[in-house]
């Protein structure tokens, strides 16, 4: 029964190896396919290894420009994803070394008195869900990054475990350890940030998860009886 | 007890991923069983995992947008000539052709030193069209980009437009009239802030904000 699902991934394996040599040897239309599936998941690399201060667009822009310019340099199509990664993490590096020298030099506005600075910060203030999460991607920065990479991959719709170990190089174990752990050092320190739910919302979401969870669990139950 | 919290760990990290089988939810019940706090770190975790994939998400989003370059325009940020292929490789440096051309375009648009002057428009400006009185006609960006730079340039919040353009990209129009370029246009703003902030490193190397005075010239802070 398992031979459907093995038909389905070895034809993916051959359709990306396919265009990742097509690319190697210049096809444009195979590269820009290539980029379309892997520049999200290069776009949280950058996220997780540059510098606060830097935009990610910018960088996945030099990333791209690497792509373009270095791809026919690539000897092995099954070196693709590792190697879009190293490209990845070398522009945020580089731009960290760039952020030390020029952080002398930087200005910040603060209090701009602008009418549309001011409804931008409302909107964006709004979503308590979404400054938890924004407050939670601050204390990542705080994680080792072998932890704060996988961990911010997750993320990302649809990313397996599997696929994160080929990005990463690891086995699926590895990042799956990794991500468990990262998330409890992750709590730990939203914790000591005083960065929890208030007693209402938690009650809230006490008591949806853990209906959530009994759901699951008499699922679980009536598939084990079965 | 360690061990059975580790395990804890990886179960509910699992069970948020949805990355678990029946025998992992088999596995968590009989340890939440023995540890209750084990349900509530299930909620928070998954409370977590949805936060900070929002975030994650928002701060990707524009990432969708970002295309391959030209080859061209990539030889160019490199600054090199690359292998001849079928498209044809050139620096920008070269300046040869078309993208010669391309360059006296731009040099038509911003011919001078320094910033230009914003002229607002007095009194005797004619308007095309019967407009009422208050109302500016916009029909077009070039309207709507002189209205910003008048408007601007009477609210004291416009200083100047830097007259060089900074070329990202060119390429020869597919009917073989005229070039496309791409390019970055400069405007000078000013603002009232309350307060300036630098930043410096603390002891672990992070980026912090810190108070400045003013600044006596661009770029520098004291």
């Amino acid at each position: 029964m398992a031979e459907p699902m093995g038909v389905t991934e070895a034809a993916s394996f051959g359709d990306e190896h396919r265009l990742i040599g097509e690319a190697i040897r210049g096809d444009e239309a195979s590269l820009r396919e290539l980029w379309h599936r892997h520049r999200r998941w290069a776009a949280a690399v950058l996220l997780a290894h540059m510098p606060r201060e830097a935009e990610v667009d910018d960088l996945l822009q030099e990333v791209a420009m690497t792509v373009v310019a270095k791809i026919s340099g690539l000897r092995e199509a099954g070196a693709f994803k590792p190697w879009l990664r190293a490209v990845t993490i070398s522009v945020a590096k580089t731009a960290a070394r760039r952020t030390q020298v020029r952080k002398g030099g930087w200005l910040k506005l603060v209090g701009f008195r602008g009418e549309g600075d001011r409804a931008a910060a409302g909107a964006i203030d709004r979503s308590p869900a979404l400054n938890e999460g924004r407050r939670l991607m601050e204390l990542c920065s705080e994680l080792p990054d072998g932890y704060r990479e996988p961990l911010l991959l997750k993320c990302i719709h649809d990313m397996s475990y599997k696929q994160i170990g080929e990005v990463m190089g690891l086995p699926d174990t590895t990042i799956e350890t990794r991500i468990a752990r990262g998330r409890r050092m992750l709590r730990e320190r939203a914790e000591r940030a005083g960065l929890s739910p208030t007693s209402d919302d938690r009650d809230d979401a006490g008591e949806r998860d853990g209906a959530q969870a009994n759901e699951r669990t008499d699922a679980g139950r009536r598939g084990n009886q079965r | 007890m360690n061990e059975e919290m580790s395990q804890i760990d990886l179960l509910t990290s699992r069970i948020a991923d949805g990355e678990s089988t029946r025998e992992d939810w088999a596995a968590f019940s009989e340890l939440a069983g023995r540890n209750p706090q084990a349900w509530e770190q299930l909620a928070m975790l998954q409370r977590d995992k949805q936060s900070l994939s929002l975030a994650v998400g928002i701060a990707l989003h524009s990432a969708e947008n970002v295309d391959l370059p030209t080859r061209d325009a990539a030889a160019s940020y490199f600054g090199r000539s690359s292998q001849p292929t079928t498209i044809g490789w050139r620096k920008f440096g070269a300046m040869g052709g078309w993208a010669a051309a391309a360059m006296v375009a731009l040099a038509w648009i911003g011919s001078h030193n320094g910033l230009m002057p914003i002229r607002t428009s007095g009194p005797g400006t004619s308007t095309a069209g019967l407009i009422p009185a208050g109302y500016e006609r916009v029909t077009s960006p070039d309207d709507a980009y002189r209205l910003y730079l008048d408007k601007g340039a009477k609210s004291g919040r416009i200083v100047g437009e830097v007259p060089k353009l900074w070329l990202v990209d060119s390429r020869p129009e597919e009917t073989g009239n005229g070039y496309e370029v791409v390019y970055v246009r400069q405007i000078v703003e000013r603002a009232r802030v309350n307060d300036l902030v630098g930043f410096a490193q603390d002891e672990n190397g992070r980026a912090m904000p810190v108070r400045m005075s003013a600044p006596r010239r661009p770029g520098a802070i004291e």
